[in-house]
């Protein structure tokens, strides 16, 4: 093993073994840490990330509608290389995956008891406001960050035949310094922010497969199955991700999907659907109408804690999440132009996510609001089971409880697999076949990392820590749209006419 | 080079700036000197100017006085055509940013409007008064064939010519080297084409923003003198910016010549 050519690798593995080993021998210090890194960036650069975030989706829709629009991410000649279908439905899976299964229901609902200061908790007003949240929050925004992201993984590596590595994109601002220190530093930073959130989502994610096997068959509520639903996860996704990216994830996302149109169909047609209806709609409008207002108000006045432990959270968690996303969603783009690109990421998996929030948290608020039955308090006790609550109040809801199941760990090995694949491919210095002996590192790795800080308790510290990657990384990202703009520009004016590069 | 120049006097410059201005227009060859002076009381403001007059005229230039009233960068250009001077010079004197800001530059709204060329001469800070160093800036644009022949005209007084590019990186390090490569190579040509003229020239290819770079490396390699073409077809960033020959004639370190396009 070269050092030089592993020094990515080598480096991140030793942060991730040190901070994990923190994680389990002296838990509630790296709590207090990382309590403290997160509340002071919480509290301090909130605004940061309201801007930049918003910035991104301007960016995003520049991009989709700009001068660069027709710019191919790849080779003039290139087609696709998956379907639309295919296409979407590893976006999805990469993007939001179980983070939407598992806050689907439980967030309109806690936003629903749990408004602002200036809202009466379970209000009409309160209810309004949590469904235009939850579209907020998991519609456009994240999306935009993904763009910015893989769009420049995508152009750079396929288009300009670079490595695919986030410190690539960086070429146009700061030269062959990408080969040296700095570039170095970028990918450790994104392997870092990467191992953490798929940790944390995947401890989360087990948590609530478990809660849903405790809910359907009576399974204990031991520590121990939850370990062991890790392990059986890991033993699936380690071997989908040896088969390789266009064979294992596309058929577990397609999977994935069809299980989900089945849910959405069902859960529409079964439940109060002119209700689901009105919600969607209404909901759309409100969301639309305000977007500009929502993306940049921070509620200094009144609020401002709400508006800290929820939106500040979820934009610098999407953007910690990004770098994963990001090379996952550049590796499956090939082929495709910026518009087609950027239109595909905004709206598809938005309005998927919209109709998702509309179902499952529309016919949560029905329960609650229309038939009279407390379900809120639940999602706020204990935000892992209440989706299976719902399904109690639905025919077949047994049956719903076991495709949500099946359909959580679809999206656990999913996301762990384009995670495996990812950490792999950023530590094999761009390899888009990297060594199995790497894949399966990282995936042990990480499932590890999963299960001994869910055993000490250090899973809450571990997710802090990687949301505080996110504030470099909201930098970088930010960065990254002037490098992209540099780059359109030189080959709009220096490749596609005859202007010379003086 | 220039037989005939224009120096707008206000009567508060330096008498050392103006004797070294002489030297270096001396050095330039040039022969008439055509002072104006902005002021309705021209019997108060010919006591201002007469030390002046007195300079040039031991140094040998040919002095023309001429008094106007009215908005300064006007009656500088105005006064540029009807003169006939080939050149405007201005005595810079350094102005902090909000003095800029407030009562913004004369010289650079001359350098935006004039269709003559602009010369900001600024005192040589060597000991040698001796100048001997030309730099050159280009984008290999049209503007350059207006330029080359002061550059080669030069001769006289420069025997060192620094050419340099500063361009926009590639997007990737392949198309990068390409670029270098086809830059040096039109460097080279132009070398070529001067080649005759002085007797050492050295070339330079660099990244980043013309404005920025330029008087850094002038600085850098000791110049004397920044000959500079203007392009009015600049970007919608010079829109807001103002030219990089603006940016370059408040910034560099030498006296810069600024030639416009027309």
């Amino acid at each position: 093993m070269k050092l030089k050519n592993n020094s990515v690798f080598i480096v991140s593995l030793i942060i991730t073994l040190t901070l994990v080993g923190f994680g389990f021998f002296v838990p509630e210090k790296l709590d207090v840490f990382s309590s403290e890194i997160h509340l002071w960036i919480i509290e301090n650069c909130g605004w940061a990330y309201l801007l930049s975030t918003f910035i991104f989706l301007v960016f995003a829709l520049f991009l989709a509608m700009g001068p660069y629009k027709e710019i191919k991410l790849g080779k003039d000649e290139e087609k696709p290389q998956f379907t639309y279908f295919g296409w979407i439905s590893m976006l999805f899976a990469a993007g939001m995956g179980i983070g939407l299964i598992f806050w689907g229901v439980a967030e309109p609902l806690n936003h629903f008891q749990n408004p602002p200061d200036y809202l009466d908790s379970k209000s009409g007003a309160a209810a309004m406001f949590a469904m235009k949240y939850s579209f907020f929050h998991w519609g456009f925004h994240p999306w935009a960050v993904y763009i910015v992201m893989s769009l420049g993984i995508a152009y750079f590596s396929f288009r300009r035949g670079m490595r695919p590595l986030i410190s690539s994109c960086f070429y146009p601002l700061i030269g062959d310094k990408i080969f040296g220190i700095p570039g170095k530093t970028i990918d450790v930073l994104a392997v870092f922010a990467t191992v953490f959130g798929i940790s944390t989502s995947l401890g989360l994610g087990a948590m609530q497969i478990h809660s849903g096997l405790t809910e359907v068959f009576g399974l204990p509520n031991e520590i121990k199955y939850t370990l062991l639903i890790i392990a059986v996860v890991t033993f699936f996704f380690i071997m989908s991700s040896i088969t390789g990216l266009s064979k294992g994830i596309q058929i577990l996302s397609k999977a994935n999907i069809i299980i989900l149109l089945i849910l959405i169909l069902f859960m529409f047609i079964a439940g109060p659907t002119s209700y689901i209806l009105n919600v969607f709609t209404s909901t759309l409008g409100n969301y639309l109408s305000s977007l500009v207002s929502m993306s940049l108000n921070l509620h200094p006045f009144e609020g401002y804690e709400w508006t800290k432990s929820w939106t500040v959270f979820y934009w610098a968690w999407w953007i910690a999440w990004s770098p994963f996303v990001g090379l996952f969603v550049a590796s499956i783009s090939r082929g495709r132009t910026i518009k087609e690109f950027a239109f595909g990421l905004l709206l598809v998996p938005t309005l998927l996510t919209f109709v998702w929030f509309s179902i499952f948290g529309g016919a949560a608020l029905y329960i609650q609001i229309e038939m009279g039955q407390d379900i809120a308090s639940t999602a706020v006790a204990d935000i892992s089971i209440v989706l299976f609550k719902l399904f109690n109040y639905y025919p077949f809801g047994m049956g719903l409880s076991i495709l949500a199941v099946l359909l959580l760990s679809v999206f656990f090995i999913t996301s762990a697999d384009s995670a495996t694949f990812v950490l792999a491919m950023m530590t094999s210095n761009g390899n888009f076949n990297p060594p199995v002996a790497k894949k399966l590192s990282w995936g042990i790795t990480q499932s590890l990392v999963a299960s001994v800080l869910l055993v000490s308790g250090g899973l809450g510290a571990l997710q802090k820590m990687s949301i505080a990657a996110a504030l470099p990384f909201t930098l970088i990202l930010l960065l990254l749209c002037v490098s992209l703009i540099k780059a359109f520009n030189y080959e709009l004016k220096y490749e596609r006419k005859t202007h010379d590069p003086g | 080079m220039f037989n005939k120049v224009l120096l707008p006097i206000a009567g508060y410059e330096s008498l050392r700036k103006a004797e070294k201005f002489g030297n270096f227009l001396n050095a330039l060859k040039i022969k008439e000197i055509v002072l104006l002076n902005i002021d309705p009381s021209k019997s108060k403001s010919l006591k201002k100017i007469s030390p002046y007059i007195s300079i040039f005229q031991k140094q040998n230039f040919n002095v023309q006085t001429i008094w106007e009233n009215g908005d300064e960068t006007s009656e500088i250009i105005k006064t540029a055509v009807s003169s006939k001077a080939e050149l405007i010079c201005f005595l810079w004197k350094r102005k902090n940013t909000l003095k800029r800001i407030v009562f913004g530059s004369i010289s650079k709204d001359v350098i935006r409007l004039s269709t003559t060329p602009v010369f900001i001469f600024k005192s040589p800070r060597k000991k040698t008064e001796k100048i001997n160093r030309l730099f050159f800036p280009t984008k290999f644009e049209k503007i350059d064939s207006k330029i080359l022949p002061y550059i080669i005209e030069s001769k006289l007084t420069f025997d060192h010519l620094i050419i340099i590019n500063s361009g926009q990186r590639a997007p990737d390090p392949e198309t990068e080297k390409n670029r270098i490569n086809k830059v040096m190579e039109k460097l080279k040509n132009l070398k070529n084409s001067c080649i005759n003229s002085f007797s050492e020239i050295e070339i330079f290819s660099c990244v980043g923003k013309a404005r920025k770079i330029i008087p850094r490396f002038a600085k850098k390699y000791d110049s004397d003198l920044i000959i500079i073409g203007k392009n009015d077809a600049d970007s919608s960033y010079s829109a807001i910016l103002g030219s990089a020959a603006e940016a370059v004639s408040q910034n560099s370190h030498c006296s810069v010549l600024i030639i416009p396009p027309q």
